[in-house]
């Protein structure tokens, strides 16, 4: 998730990979590397690439829960028209929960 | 949305009715997620139109096909409203209900400098039948994290983890 993090930190403040090697002393070739996954970020380098950026990482420690994974894991499953009818049928069924009402 | 909280919206239809029209947009917001895995329901079409006046004339040809009122709290099924290309492009955002269900309108959205930064890494794909630009998983990501709203925190960690599972190296057993 690292890379992905800075990927989206550099693209937010609109800077170009050639931009961040520069400002973090090393080459675009190196942060595109890093930013398509091919290389992994320490921890420490991510908050180092996202502070020179004028950005931070507000992290804090919660319970672990996966449900939404496991969920978007079957997601993951289908193809994507299989995605969007599955969608249409869950929003068509809250809508019919919702019609009958909470006495039902 | 009625009394009842129910939700009628004909996601293929409004996206039809866009691209009949010839308007040049990237879907964005909950539908785009849906698209790349989400788990999450969306109520919605969110769009970030290319804002050349050509195509923001053919999107207010589009608009008043779909019969677009504006969407308020207190007018909850909209205020009806004129509309050009030009006075479409003097606001960011537009909430609107369509005959069709929810339709909004973003040209800059958070985190991100609108169409041809999202277009960059939108894939063109087919929805409910019809052929649109979808952003990148990333890209929402993006643009969420920056609005931070108590629902874009909801499914962010969520749709983080979709996209990490991407990455080969990340892969899970």
């Amino acid at each position: 998730m690292g890379n992905d993090l800075i990927r989206e930190a550099r693209r937010r403040v609109g800077w170009t990979q050639a931009q961040l090697a520069a400002k973090a002393g090393t080459t675009q070739s190196a942060i595109a590397r890093l930013e398509s996954g091919r290389t992994s970020p320490s921890f420490d380098d991510v908050i180092r690439y996202l502070r020179l950026m004028g950005l931070d990482l507000d992290l804090m420690l919660v319970e672990r829960d996966d449900s939404d994974w496991i969920q978007a894991q079957r997601q993951l499953r289908l193809s994507t028209d299989e995605r969007h009818a599955h969608h249409r049928r869950f929003l068509d069924q809250v809508n019919q929960i919702r019609g009958r009402g909470w006495a039902a | 949305m009625d009394a009842a909280g129910r939700h009628d919206i004909d996601f293929g239809g409004i996206l039809e009715v866009l691209r009949a029209h010839g308007v040049k947009f990237v879907l964005i917001g909950g539908l785009a997620t849906v698209h790349w895995g989400s788990p999450f329901l969306t109520y919605d079409v969110d769009i970030t139109p290319d804002r050349d006046r050509d195509n923001l004339d053919r999107l207010s040809a589009a608009l008043t096909d779909l019969d677009a009122r504006v969407r308020t709290e207190s007018e909850p099924e909209g205020v009806p409203f004129a509309h050009t290309g030009g006075s479409l492009a003097d606001a960011a955002v537009w909430n609107l209900r369509t005959r069709l269900g929810d339709l909004d309108i973003s040209f800059v959205p958070n985190g991100t400098q609108g169409y041809r930064d999202l277009s960059r890494d939108a894939v063109e794909d087919r929805m409910f039948g019809v052929e649109v630009l979808v952003a990148s998983l990333a890209d929402v990501i993006r643009s969420k994290q920056a609005a931070n709203r108590p629902k874009d925190q909801r499914v962010l960690p969520t749709l983080r983890e979709i996209l990490a599972s991407r990455h080969e190296r990340n892969a899970r057993d």
